[in-house]
């Protein structure tokens, strides 16, 4: 009889170690999958960048604005989908979840974007809005979960209206560090609306549609 | 929060398929012999007893019903009046063939170790007032009664079905019986149930007859003949049908009995815990109902968790106005892994007790009934447990 317990034993015990190589399998399919992608849009972005460079040197921009602001929104797109891909892989993730190099690329990516966006919106007098939230990569709360999902609404009822562009507050990132110093502010998560208004979290989208052109 | 959510759904789901694989294992490699069946090579002398409270309504279809039990030697039935209030004493008196006694009132246990005294049988059958054995319920029973064996249960099956709750019950009491006959061949069997279980009048008395303080003196007697290192059979063809609870409420408080109960036994034997001269139940009743708690309790926990994580979210949803539909999603995880293969081998599992029972159920008419008992029947239990719980706590138990 002892047999039948010993059995149930190692057949649970192959069951979970199955489970467990399953798990490590698809993290690491996802981690890897997460650093081909923000290489392709670093590729992507630097394409962009040194188009908008050339032009600029080279040439009088006003006649490529056309060009370089429906690049410029579907790198943009593209971005978001990348990020909203790694939040949601780093949530199921287990057993391979180093994804902070990984978000730290991408932040510079997003911060990379949103300068050249400020740049291009005013060298080709664009009205698109931007919107820009800082959120906690470590200690996230019901109010920011909240929150994320109003802004993923916003950008998926406004499309390429609105660049949308998402900061992690905590990683030590140099730059984000001064722009929060820049903008004062203080409480996390917030959201900056076209480079002038800073909304405190939590927005509802009715609110957030007041100050968006969409 | 979210890795100790992570550690109780990897608890849960490690105890959860290690008893489906221990029940599949022991199934498949018995269920040759699960309605294997025997002659009666020695012819003993056979008491009914049955004790009775106010069942002025049941008894004498019970006892006629008895009285109908095929046996080859003449059969005493021990009718005990337990200090009816009703009727019930004068309907019986009239009755012939059978004996009647009478006492105060004391309860179930008090009134079988009264007749167990009185018996003259070699096995003593007790049956319910509102249970009914089939002809050939003595015949099929006595057969299992070998050596060393005190005792032999029976499939004991609703009685008239009517409303929801007893259809749910219905199916309930065959996966009882199937599990019941899987755990035979652990020795494990955990209770001789009340509607009827026969005994060896002999080892019942050498053992103290039952507890009378214990509110479920079926599961009380069962673990003390398995701690004596007796065995205990199940009669898996042998039907016996009884009256279940008609309402929520009735089987409310019947199954907090129950659970009382088996919480007081738990709390007798707890000392015999992974002591192995103990037959089976130091190493295997006890962990397993422990166990049995524990998970309950972690997927009550679990449930209200998710409960209130969805609820918040559609407050969230309501308030800052976002799709809730947006919040979900499935990626491919250790967690999707193992829930599938939870899925799969509950399927085997109920095909497994589906299998064994399938000459009592009746397919596909009460299809909805099974699908309201697998989603909705067994979430209530663990609230049940919880109540229980709080009372065996609090003392306030009774019959």
């Amino acid at each position: 009889m002892k047999n039948v317990f010993l059995k149930a034993t190692i057949l649970t015990i192959v069951v979970f170690v199955i489970g467990f190589f399953v798990g490590v399998f698809f993290d690491n399919l996802r981690l890897e999958e997460i650093k081909g992608r923000i290489t392709e849009i670093d590729n992507l972005w630097n394409d962009a960048r040194l188009l908008q460079s050339y032009i600029q040197k080279f040439s009088n921009i006003t006649p490529h604005c056309e060009f370089l602001l429906d690049e410029n929104l579907k790198l943009g797109d593209r971005i978001y989908a990348e990020g909203l891909r790694i939040e949601r892989y780093e949530d199921t993730n287990r057993f391979a979840p180093f994804f902070d190099l990984e978000k730290k690329r991408y932040a510079l990516l997003d911060l990379q974007f949103w300068i050249n966006s400020i740049d291009l919106k005013r060298l080709c007098n664009a009205d698109y809005s931007t919107v820009i939230y800082f959120y906690s990569q470590y200690s996230e709360t019901p109010e920011q979960g909240f929150q994320d999902q109003v802004l993923l609404d916003l950008k998926q009822k406004c499309g390429p209206q609105i660049i949308y562009i998402t900061f992690p507050a905590d990683m030590e990132i140099s730059t984000i560090e001064v722009i929060k110093n820049i903008y004062k502010i203080e409480k996390i998560p917030s959201i900056l609306i076209n480079e002038s208004i800073l909304l405190s979290s939590p927005v509802s989208m009715g609110e957030l549609e007041k100050y968006i052109k969409c | 929060m979210d890795i100790i959510i992570d550690v109780i759904t990897l608890i849960f789901t490690f105890i959860s398929v290690y008893f489906m694989f221990l029940f599949l294992l022991l199934f498949f490699s018995h269920k040759k012999r699960f309605y294997k069946k025997s002659s009666i090579k020695n012819v003993p002398s056979v008491s009914i007893i049955i004790p009775v409270y106010n069942e002025e309504k049941a008894i004498e279809k019970t006892i006629k019903n008895v009285k109908k039990l095929i046996y080859p030697k003449k059969i005493e039935i021990i009718v005990i009046d337990d200090g009816s209030t009703d009727n019930t004493y004068k309907i019986i008196k009239k009755i012939r063939g059978i004996r009647v006694l009478t006492k105060k009132h004391g309860g179930k246990a008090k009134a079988l170790n009264f007749g167990l005294k009185q018996a003259k049988g070699e096995i003593v059958a007790c049956v319910d007032a509102d249970s009914y054995p089939e002809k050939n319920a003595l015949m099929k029973t006595i057969s299992l009664f070998e050596k060393n064996v005190a005792s032999v249960t029976t499939c004991i099956f609703v009685k008239n079905a009517k409303s929801l709750i007893q259809r749910l019950q219905r199916i309930e009491y065959l996966f009882i019986a199937w599990s019941r006959k899987v755990l035979e061949y652990l020795n494990s069997i955990y209770v001789t149930p009340g509607p009827m279980s026969l005994y060896r009048k002999k080892v019942l008395l050498k053992v103290g007859g039952f507890d009378e303080k214990n509110l479920t003196e079926d599961i009380e007697i069962a673990w003390r003949l398995l701690k004596h290192n007796y065995k205990i059979k199940m009669s898996l063809d042998t039907k016996v049908y009884t009256s279940v609870p008609r309402t929520l409420k009735k089987w409310w408080h019947q199954r907090l009995r129950w659970n009382i109960g088996g919480m007081q036994t738990n709390l007798k034997y707890f000392n015999l815990f992974l002591k192995k001269d103990f037959g089976s139940v130091g190493m295997f009743l006890l962990p397993f109902f422990s166990v049995s708690y524990l998970l309950s309790i972690l997927g009550l926990f679990l449930i209200f968790y998710f409960i209130f994580n969805w609820s918040y979210l559609f407050i969230g949803s309501y308030t800052f106005g976002f799709n809730l539909m947006g919040t979900f999603y499935i990626l491919p995880d250790i967690f999707l892994f193992l829930g599938i293969f939870v899925f799969i081998l509950s399927l085997f599992y109920i095909k497994a007790g589906y299998k064994t029972m399938k000459r009592y159920i009746h397919f596909p008419k009460k299809i909805l009934d099974v699908l309201i008992y697998v989603l909705f029947y067994f979430a209530i239990f663990p609230i049940n447990l919880i109540h229980s719980f709080l009372k065996f706590l609090t003392g306030k138990h009774k019959w």
